[in-house]
């Protein structure tokens, strides 16, 4: 990309919603009956939902960002909206109202809930540039993101204990060095000059920053917070050429979002991978000038991967037999390799795996439950067994 | 009829569409009075139900026996009441009865020669303090009672097609049907050698006589005239001369559920005693052995009261429903699990209450979804208190004059909700579909 393009695309800023996707349906669920309704309604319609009690001012926030996220999409109309929490109390009983686009897709919702989904996505990115940014760059390649998530294994080794770390950044120190040679590392390749005089000037500015509350805050916690502070800084650093600037918890969410769209997929489990690797499991047609969507072409989806499903399972067992995995693969790791491989969902691959459980004539599927190894560990649920370990066989 | 005051609008009538509040105060089940009753509402553990009592029994040739139990588990309810479990005894009991189980068979896919093959019937009884139901033999020998007096077909009860089966099968001369079932009752009872019984014994004489004869009514009469120290002690046999009448009319598979299993745990004098008896008689005795199942209510207190002498002393099959190995017999019953268990249920109630030819926005009405889920949320499943906060919710706002009811309106008349109650999964609800 060019460095004109490259300086257009961080010129434009955006708020992408912290919000759940199907929230947003929720919350226009609720003008099924009532053209107009409070914001208050929404609060207690998501409560509902989510069935936890509606006592006090419970999820609050989640309604407020969710009617601001409708109107900005046409959906509803509204006057304002709360700042904060006091400001909620005096507000919750502001109208919204559906708009005719809003009825619209509600139908839809109710007729065709993936339509529903779709229009929803071509909306979205209508409005938000870093969506389009990201949807871009997957289109063309999947895009590899060295989150920070632990200070020893990503950092230095000498940050084993949080205690270390806290005792540096309060002294305004940190290992930088062993940052940037282990995120070359994890994205195996050089870092450029730039990307290196970024994370140090960013970094420099975070010590300026944390080194105070370093000194107050139980360690663990403080950890946490600054590894998260610190994706901020690195993920820009080394995604600007691509046009993705912002910070860590907009590429979360922008995650989530295309995972609930089965646009694209992330995960943290590939073998040949120490980061995140996120990519496309569905095609996305743009206008020949670009900029408008004119086709959502799921070639990878539930039926394609079905088709010689167990095949492609057996490859994908192969190339982590090629690594010298044990004759049983993990399920984390054989799901990574087979959706990146077949450019599916994770779900898609649960699912597939299940239907599959007895083999065929060909192959033979061996499984082994589930046994707590990880926080981060996904098995597969068949039947009413968690299922951890597979061993696929050519008979 | 109920009165009506004059120059007051009716809410429950005019505005929410109900001839009555659909609801009880107390929503406890009555055997003669049952009620609205859904049996959609038990989700997946109705199938099990079918399942494991019935289904599984009969895929065999013979030792057909389980001896299993109907739970509700829930540890912040250890005693376990208001999920339905009576109801669903009961009430699937006498729809069993009604066809010996041929619909159920056919709803479950079983071919029509083999649903003819395998007639069965169903029991239920329950320990009653103030009936002077305290022993097992006692209890089963109401639930022998209920079997002959459940209707069957058109107008018959079951006694009756049981003894017109047994005349066809036998070849019983005219005019002495009673005498032929008699003889051939007494013959078939002496080929079990395990049958200690007494054919002389007055009572058992009495009984044997009534059960061959045409007239239901007058047999149930004499089985409630027995007195309970006779039922205490002699109960047993009259169950297994009832199940050997099965066998002669063609019917080999029958299953007793006993409710109410804490006033046995509670009440009973000889528990040790009795369940000695108990393990005698359906373990031990055939032709019960092989073709009666017996499932038990069961709860944690009920467990905690008999567990000593049923697992440890006389060593009856485990019913502890933590025990992953026990499943295949035991059916816990998880209250209504989710939105969807909660709406049928609701819906159901609505329906036998509304003022003939209303018409309403939709069959929850004055309710709405999610009012119905927050309500269901609050009473953590639990079925009968879920009932039971819907009827407080309309009496209020009957009371209120509130016409409209809306999540704002009910909110502070639920009590806070547990945030760890188990429920099924319904996140798919608004996610997007797998493409």
């Amino acid at each position: 990309m060019s460095s004109a393009k490259g300086e257009l695309l961080k010129a434009a800023t955006d708020s992408i919603p912290r919000i759940q996707l199907p929230d947003l349906f929720i919350a226009l669920k609720e003008f099924e009956h009532e053209p107009v309704r409070s914001l208050e309604e929404l609060r207690l319609k998501l409560c509902a939902n989510r069935q936890k009690s509606a006592a006090g001012d419970r999820y609050w926030s989640t309604a407020r960002d969710n009617a601001i996220e409708l109107e900005r999409l046409g959906l509803i109309s509204a006057t304002s909206f709360p700042k904060d929490r006091r400001a909620y109390e005096s507000m919750r009983d502001n109208k919204t109202k559906i708009t005719d686009e809003g009825h619209r897709i509600l139908e839809k919702f109710n007729n065709n809930r993936a339509q529903a989904y779709d229009e929803l996505f071509r909306r979205m990115y209508g409005i938000h540039p870093y969506l389009q940014a990201l949807v871009n760059v997957l289109m063309r390649k999947p895009l590899h993101v060295p989150v920070v998530t632990s200070a020893k294994e990503h950092v230095s080794s000498r940050y084993a204990s949080a205690n270390a770390l806290v005792e540096d950044v309060s002294r305004q120190k940190f290992e930088t060095d062993g940052l940037c040679a282990n995120l070359s590392r994890r994205m195996q390749r050089n870092l450029a000059r730039e990307e290196q005089a970024e994370i140090n000037d960013g970094v420099w500015k975070l010590l300026q920053e944390w080194a105070g509350p370093a000194t107050m805050e139980e360690a663990p916690l403080f950890a946490k917070k600054f590894l998260q502070k610190l994706n901020d800084v690195v993920l820009p650093a080394l995604l600007q050429s691509d046009g993705l600037h912002f910070e860590f918890k907009t590429h979360q969410t922008l995650w989530s979002f295309g995972n609930e769209w089965k646009l694209w997929e992330s995960t943290a489990k590939h073998p040949d991978w120490d980061l995140r690797i996120v990519f496309r499991t569905a095609t996305i047609a743009f206008s020949p000038k670009g900029g408008r969507i004119e086709g959502i072409s799921f070639d990878s989806g539930l039926e394609k991967t079905r088709h010689r499903f167990l095949e492609k399972l057996f490859a994908a067992y192969q190339q982590l037999q090629k690594k010298g995995r044990g004759t049983f693969a993990v399920v984390d790791e054989l799901r990574a390799v087979f959706c990146l491989e077949n450019a599916c969902q994770e779900s898609v691959f649960d699912r597939l795996v299940s239907e599959h459980y007895v083999g065929s004539d060909e192959f033979e599927l061996n499984m082994e439950i589930f046994r707590k190894s990880g926080q981060h560990s996904r098995p597969i649920r068949i039947g009413n067994r968690n299922i951890g370990l597979i061993r696929v066989v050519k008979r | 009829m109920a009165i009506r005051i004059a120059g007051r609008r009716s809410i429950m009538q005019d505005d929410f569409r109900f001839v009555q509040n659909p609801y009880r105060v107390s929503e406890i089940y009555n055997v003669d009075e049952p009620g609205t009753y859904e049996p959609l509402m038990y989700g997946k553990q109705f199938d099990e139900f079918y399942t494991k009592f019935f289904l599984n029994p009969l895929s065999k040739d013979n030792n057909r026996q389980v001896i299993g139990a109907i739970w509700s588990s829930y540890t912040a309810n250890r005693l376990g009441k208001g999920y339905g479990k009576s109801m669903l005894m009961a009430e699937e009991s006498k729809r069993i009865n009604k066809d010996f189980g041929a619909s159920k068979l056919k709803h479950f896919g079983v071919a029509k020669d083999d649903i003819a093959a395998n007639p069965f019937v169903s029991g239920y009884c329950s320990f009653k303090e103030a009936s002077e139901v305290k022993s097992f033999p006692a209890a089963l020998l109401d639930a022998v009672a209920f079997i002959l007096r459940s209707d069957c077909g058109e107008s018959e009860t079951v006694h009756q097609v049981l003894r017109r089966r047994i005349c066809e099968r036998i070849e019983a001369e005219e005019s002495y049907e009673g005498e032929s079932i008699r003889r051939a009752l007494e013959a078939e009872v002496r080929r079990h050698r395990s049958l200690a019984l007494q054919l002389t014994h007055k009572e058992v004489r009495a009984f044997n006589e009534h059960l061959c004869s045409e007239d239901t009514e007058q047999l149930i009469n004499r089985m409630a005239e027995i007195g309970p120290r006779v039922k205490a002690s002699q109960g047993f046999n009259f169950v297994h001369i009832f199940n050997v009448f099965l066998r002669l009319a063609g019917v080999n598979y029958v299953t007793y559920f006993v409710d109410q299993i804490e006033n046995f745990a509670k009440y009973a004098r000889r528990q040790d005693q009795n369940i000695r008896i108990l393990r005698e008689s359906i373990s031990e005795t055939s032709p019960t052995r092989d073709m009666a199942s017996f499932v038990f209510q069961m709860h944690i207190e009920a467990q905690h009261a008999i567990e000593d002498w049923w697992d440890n002393i006389e060593h009856l099959p485990s019913l502890d429903p933590k025990k992953k190995i026990n499943s295949t017999r035991i059916v816990d019953l998880q209250g209504l699990a989710n939105k969807k268990e909660a709406i049928l249920l609701a819906s159901k109630y609505h329906s036998d209450n509304r003022v003939p030819r209303s018409k309403t926005p939709n069959p929850l009405h004055p309710f709405n979804e999610d009012i119905i889920e927050q309500v269901r949320r609050s009473e953590s499943g639990n079925p009968r208190q879920f009932l039971q906060k819907l009827g407080g919710i309309l009496d209020h706002a009957v009371s209120d004059n509130r016409v409209k009811l809306d999540l704002a309106y009910v909110q502070p008349l639920l009590e806070d909700i547990p945030e760890a109650i188990s429920a099924e999964e319904e996140e798919g609800e608004y996610s997007n579909v797998e493409r």
